[in-house]
């Protein structure tokens, strides 16, 4: 396994979208916690792309537990993070990774529709509150839990192009700082990882308009997308850390320095 | 240059789930404003309000109520909106929360809000104009037992911004304020409100919680003058200075 400084070794982790495609932060992040030692439990909601990144894990000899799971749907929410507590005995760290594709695509706010809203928030915003209720027994007994949730720095700027998207991304913040409060006294940290990287929604609205990318790029002080494992997985490996246990409420920016107006 | 409305403006004031737009309103015709209130709420508002009852559960039913601002009123150069369905306001751990609660205070308010949007932005076609939306300032911060509160003020807040970024070219502007909850929003009495940690001082550096009628209204008849021209997608926080919000 390709070793971390910062050892996770006995805890267990669930990270909802850790199929992904090529390059998705979900398969970055579940392979940067079992690099650290994590038992992983990836959340996918096709199987195949779940094996896909429970392979790569075990190419490294890391731990891994594939659910298959539409994270839009309670029953099957529950059903993972029961997964993860029989299988491996606890469950320590939820990320809350998956995203409908739909966020990459451009809407005018005058043409969303309820159908557009409830693609996206159903898998961004119900799914965290499914998570939250079916995991809190759990990172309780954990006395070390961590519950991070990736937002976007879409929600801090409010895109033009992805209005629907930044709200989502937007309502992340409000949910963990409120979250954060409420679990605060049982020593369960709630953050949000705001990324840029490159990942299926950024790399669908790339597609869609490549006339933006150069001067995005531009833009990026440091003059590239981050990375899924190197630059995501591991900032999230870090916010699950011992060393980040008295940080929570947080949305922590990982983005090569992209917005600074906070 | 005025920093207030001028005589006779109009302004619809649409306002879901709380009886905040009865002083909103209020205030505004204290400016010189014609005011269209546009609520689901039973509210106590001046005489020289037109109120016009509405649900805001769907788009259609937006319009429509736009539409007959429009024919009272004529074309308003204003538009407040505040989108807070009563039950997100009920206080709740997580873990205690019921899914019809959840879906209510983060689905319906986000939706209500793009409807707004959506309905203001056919109103202004072609048209300069201002929208402001407002909520109460704890989204900002936080507070524990109001995740979906939090959550969708925080969307509501993101979307104004992305409206700013669309509409800019069009002469809409659109801004967030965000009010003090403290005396504004009596819902909000059984619910942990968080406070700034500053020892032994109170609170609001200006010794008292801003009040929507008065404050509130006159900085939302500001940022829909021409003296805030230049202001879109920022959020105004007045709370009397208690989160100095960067």
């Amino acid at each position: 396994m390709k070793s971390s400084y910062i050892q996770l070794k006995g805890r267990t982790a669930l990270v909802t979208g850790a199929g992904g495609g090529i390059g998705g932060s979900g398969r970055g992040i579940a392979l940067a916690l079992a690099g650290a030692g994590a038992n992983v439990v990836i959340a996918a909601r096709r199987k195949v792309t779940g094996d896909e990144t429970a392979a790569l894990i075990a190419r490294e000899q890391g731990t891994a537990l594939v659910v298959e799971c539409d994270v839009s749907v309670r029953t099957e929410v529950d059903a993972a993070v029961s997964a993860a507590v029989s299988t491996f005995g606890g469950l320590d760290l939820v990320v809350h990774n998956a995203v409908n594709r739909e966020g990459g695509y451009s809407f005018a706010i005058q043409e969303v529709t309820d159908a557009n809203w409830y693609a996206q928030a159903s898998v961004a915003w119900d799914c965290a509150y499914f998570l939250a209720q079916a995991a809190l027994p759990y990172l309780k007994r954990s006395r070390r839990g961590r519950f991070i949730m990736l937002g976007s720095c879409a929600g801090l700027h409010g895109s033009a192009m992805n209005p629907v998207y930044s709200a989502l991304k937007g309502g992340v913040r409000g949910f963990v700082k409120a979250l954060a409060r409420e679990w605060g006294p049982y020593q369960i940290t709630v953050n949000a990882v705001e990324p840029v990287a490159a990942v299926d929604p950024s790399e669908v609205f790339f597609n869609q308009s490549p006339q933006v990318v150069a001067q995005f790029m531009r833009n990026l002080p440091m003059g590239r997308l981050g990375r899924p494992r190197e630059d995501i997985g591991r900032a999230v490996v870090a916010i699950c850390s011992d060393e980040f246990g008295f940080v929570t409420a947080q949305s922590i920016q990982v983005d090569g320095g992209l917005y600074t107006a906070v | 240059m005025p920093i207030s409305l001028t005589e006779g403006s109009v302004v619809f004031v649409a306002v879901s789930g709380t009886d905040a737009g009865g002083p909103l309103a209020d205030g505004l015709v204290r400016q010189g404003a014609r005011v269209a209130l546009l609520t689901d709420t039973v509210v106590e508002a001046d005489a020289a309000v037109t109120r016009i009852a509405t649900t805001f559960g769907s788009r259609e039913s937006v319009a429509a109520a736009f539409a007959r601002a429009r024919e009272l009123l004529g074309p308003a150069q204003l538009v407040v909106h505040s989108g807070t369905p009563a039950i997100s306001f009920i206080s709740s751990p997580i873990e205690r929360l019921p899914y019809e609660q959840w879906s209510a205070s983060v689905h319906d308010a986000v939706k209500c809000t793009i409807y707004c949007l959506q309905a203001a932005h056919e109103h202004f076609e072609g048209r300069c104009g201002a929208i402001v939306v407002f909520g109460p300032v704890l989204s900002l911060v936080g507070a524990a037992g109001l995740v979906p509160l939090s959550t969708a003020l925080e969307a509501q807040r993101s979307i104004v911004k992305s409206a700013a970024r669309q509409w800019g070219r069009k002469g809409i502007r659109v801004n967030w304020v965000a009010i003090g909850a403290e005396g504004n929003y009596p819902a909000l009495e059984s619910a942990v409100i968080p406070q700034v940690p500053e020892f032994g001082l109170p609170s609001a550096p200006l010794g008292r919680v801003p009040d929507i009628g008065g404050d509130a209204a006159d900085l939302i008849g500001f940022l829909g003058s021409d003296a805030a021209r230049a202001v879109t997608g920022t959020t105004l926080n007045i709370d009397g200075g208690n989160w100095m919000v960067p």
